[in-house]
């Protein structure tokens, strides 16, 4: 592909606009902005130049645009105009005057790779993704061997979240000798994206090993290769290439939650927990490490540590309702009610439209020994905001059985199975009541039900 | 299983006529949404649940597997697919110039010929019509046949050559508009266990022939019949074989989806309070409309009409309902589906017919009301 600026003699457009090199030019009759020298395109102040370009094309009168802008394809292949060229195209619906300039500069210079990049961006700016396949098969057709026509195509298709085509694009210029380490990267996120994983790992693994580079680039790699070791169930793997990366990119938290997430896929919870311990030394605070930790902590059963670490990530990010449900949630399990229900408070002061926080806070306040006056307070909250969750009725018949109120609490269990005809436990419940209230024979009844559907496959509590 | 009476060893038709049941017994595990590693023996076959399904796709990661042979690992930078044979221009497509051809999306069932439950499963399909392919590999004129070919392979039974898994279909079937080489399935790329890069779709026709990991399409003319194909066995895979008293014979071969139907609630065996509930499924009739769905609640003494919920089109499945009473007692709850021509499943299967094939049946649901 020709890649240098093609030189104009006497070099700016304003030069040849001035000297009436078309006749489109010649009728100028409108004053005129100032347009850049084509050089300056170029050059270190080539965005300034952009920008003036752009602000030029604004001034030029609609029936002279097409020979404007056909004028500055002609005289330049550097990219960036061309990118400013087939904005103007767009701006004033030009797509078919466009297509056919280019289509005509084409074929007058056919050795320029330019012209049939312009056509496909220009066919995916106007929305027409056929049109753009064509051209795309057309250029790869005509150029089969140029790295940077199918590498500059797949960036920009890319930046346009055209996946598919930037894939197709970037693998025409992997097998046409691509070398530029960033424009790998994409092509290896975008293969294991699409599940070709040994690909993936093919071609980031080459970024990984070449001399020179940016660390964090070899540390994004090395995690991408890692990530699809992961998916392919090679641990080990994994493993190697996730240490790489943190070795290159030591703050990234991801690296770490990745590693811990492949060592509990090997099953392996003690190694995904001092790769989290690792992640949470390094970057205290980390909310995803904190959490990820705080629930392996919570399963191994250290309730205690996974409080600590949850005070530290809920103290640097007071409105996380996550870590604060999780808060909640290791003090229970530490046996600290009272604090599990200030937690719950807390959050609910935060979130109060969170639905099944006055439930947790009505639970935990009974696992307290709190008065039932104030459990009840937070059911007929939780009532308000979300009247059709069977746990609060199931909760309110708990508590109704445990004032003895047992009318009551047979209103309020009944409810829940209306809600939710599977729910083991409130025909638990349900019998309890009858129980109290002298009708064995129904109590015998719920009892049955409740074992039969924890004998069955059917949802159960 | 018969036998060859002189040799005492299992005949090659009667091996074919009970492959397809032999590997559904086959011990299944769950997979995962990519299982891309080593080919595993029981990565070939994975069932499907309609319970997964919201709205009408069933979600890739819960997508039937069926396969004949392990998945092969194939890399973007070297598949190619290549359309030849009695054609006048022979094609090699890379995956970069699939992708950068224009495609067409179809919603579609696919189902395995031997499916009675978790076989079946239905997407949003997107690839290139095959026909574009073929016309563009202009045919010569006589050819009347395709052969597909996966790069897949393997031996179909003991002491046979290993061969690519392929199927050969009439040339008609595959300038079909709606056929397809498809290399998405729901907006994602597929899935390697689903054919990645890209397979082949046949809307209408049972699975075995939307033939996966597509590497080769050989337009075949009358005088052209691949060795390979009729030495390996294919040629008796997926064929009617019908009893005529001691005889057997081959009646035709295994193709148009049957009109069939399935249910997604209540599970089987479930255990159920006392209520009402939407008993629910899906209904198809490969490349036909579903005219009518019935639901049993009384092991089949009386039936009532379930709701459509939605237009039925042809290649898909339409969800039915119906909104059952649910009285204390065992129950078991049956359905059956007819599609617009008026046909509709049968009762029972065809007790002359000796292959695996067509296990179309009034489905049924056994469930208990507490």
């Amino acid at each position: 592909m020709q890649r240098a600026l093609i030189l104009i003699p006497a070099a700016s457009i304003a030069a040849f606009l001035s000297l009436g090199s078309t006749a489109a030019f010649a009728a100028a009759a409108a004053p005129l902005q100032e347009p850049p020298q084509l050089s300056e395109l170029e050059g270190p102040q080539s965005q300034q130049a952009l920008a003036r370009l752009q602000q030029f094309f604004r001034t030029v009168p609609d029936a002279r645009a097409p020979a404007v802008l056909h004028e500055v394809l002609e005289r330049t292949t550097a990219a960036a105009a061309h990118a400013v060229v087939l904005e103007e195209y767009q701006r004033r619906k030009l797509h078919g005057q466009g297509r056919a300039t280019l289509e005509a500069l084409s074929r007058e210079h056919p050795e320029r790779a330019i012209y049939a990049i312009d056509l496909v961006q220009l066919a995916v700016l106007e929305g027409d993704l056929d049109r753009a396949k064509a051209d795309l098969r057309s250029a790869a057709g005509r150029f089969p061997h140029d790295t940077e026509l199918h590498a500059t195509l797949g960036r920009w298709l890319y930046g346009r979240q055209q996946t598919d085509l930037a894939l197709a694009e970037l693998l025409r210029a992997q097998q046409t000798g691509l070398r530029d380490p960033q424009t790998n990267l994409v092509l290896a996120s975008l293969l294991a994206r699409a599940g070709a994983l040994e690909d993936a790992i093919d071609t980031a693994a080459s970024i990984t090993a070449a001399p020179g580079l940016d660390p964090r680039l070899r540390g994004e790699a090395a995690a991408l290769a890692g990530k699809s070791y992961a998916i392919l169930r090679n641990e080990a793997r994994a493993v190697e290439f996730l240490e790489q990366a943190i070795q290159h990119s030591p703050l990234v938290e991801d690296y770490y939650l990745s590693m811990a997430s492949a060592h509990q896929q090997a099953e392996n919870a003690g190694a995904a927990v001092q790769a989290l311990r690792r992640g949470w030394d390094r970057l205290p605070g980390a909310p995803g490490i904190g959490q990820t930790l705080s629930r392996q902590l919570l399963a191994a059963g250290d309730p205690e540590e996974a409080v600590r670490v949850l005070v530290l990530l809920t103290s640097r990010h007071p409105n996380h309702g996550d870590a604060l449900r999780l808060l909640a949630q290791a003090y229970r399990s530490a046996g600290d009610a009272a604090k599990a229900s200030q937690t719950w408070r807390r959050l609910i002061r935060q979130q109060p439209r969170y639905p099944m926080a006055n439930i947790f806070l009505a639970q935990s306040l009974a696992e307290e020994g709190a008065p039932p006056g104030q459990i009840l307070a937070a059911l007929d909250k939780a009532e308000r905001i979300s009247p059709q969750d069977a746990d609060l009725y199931y909760l309110r018949g708990r508590i109704f059985n445990s004032l003895g109120r047992h009318q009551d609490a047979v209103a309020q269990l009944q409810r829940a199975i209306r809600l939710q005809p599977n729910f083991s436990g409130a025909y638990y419940q349900l019998g309890l009541a009858y129980q109290q209230l002298g009708q064995p024979d129904l109590a015998q009844e719920q009892f049955r039900r409740r074992s039969h559907l924890e004998e069955g496959t059917g949802r159960t509590r | 299983m018969r036998t060859d009476e002189n040799s005492g060893r299992i005949s090659r038709r009667a091996w074919f006529g009970y492959a397809s049941a032999l590997l559904l017994t086959r011990p299944v595990r769950p997979q995962s949404q990519s299982t891309q590693g080593t080919p595993l023996e029981d990565d070939r076959v994975s069932l499907s649940s309609m319970a997964d399904v919201e709205g009408t796709l069933t979600p890739v990661d819960r997508f039937f597997v069926r396969s004949h042979h392990p998945q092969p690992r194939l890399s973007l930078k070297t598949w190619r697919l290549r359309v030849e044979g009695a054609v006048a221009n022979p094609l090699e497509l890379s995956f970069s110039d699939l992708v950068e051809t224009s495609t067409r999306s179809l919603e579609g069932l696919l189902e395995c010929a031997g499916n009675r439950t978790g076989l079946v499963s239905n997407g949003l399909w997107e690839g290139v019509p095959l026909s574009g392919l073929i016309r563009q590999a202009q045919p010569k004129e006589g050819a009347k046949r395709v052969l597909l070919q996966g790069a897949d392979k393997g031996s179909l039974m003991p002491e046979m050559p290993e061969s690519p898994y392929s199927r050969i279909l009439p040339l008609e079937k595959c300038l079909a508009p709606e056929t397809l080489v498809a290399f998405k399935l729901n907006g994602q790329f597929l899935p390697r266990r689903n054919g990645f890069p890209a397979r082949a779709f046949i809307p209408g026709w049972y699975g075995m022939d939307s033939v996966k990991w597509l590497t080769r399409v050989r337009v075949l003319d009358s005088f052209d019949w691949p060795s390979e194909y009729y030495s390996s066995g294919m040629d008796l895979l997926y064929q009617r074989y019908v009893k005529f008293g001691t005889r057997e014979e081959i009646t035709g071969r295994v193709s148009e989806i049957q009109v069939n139907s399935g249910f997604s609630f209540p599970p089987p065996g479930a255990n159920l309070a006392p209520g009402r509930y939407p008993v629910r499924g899906f209904a198809w009739a490969g490349p036909h409309r579903v005219g009518a769905v019935q639901v049993s609640p009384d092991r089949g003494n009386s039936w009532r009409p379930a709701r459509l919920e939605g237009e039925s089109r042809p290649f898909t499945w339409v969800r039915w309902s119906y909104d059952w009473s649910a009285p204390k007692g065992e129950h078991l709850l049956m359905a059956r589906a007819q599609d617009h021509r008026g046909r509709w499943q049968p009762i029972r299967r065809d007790t002359n017919r000796t292959d695996g094939y067509e296990l179309n049946w009034y489905p049924s649901v056994q469930c208990n009301v507490l």
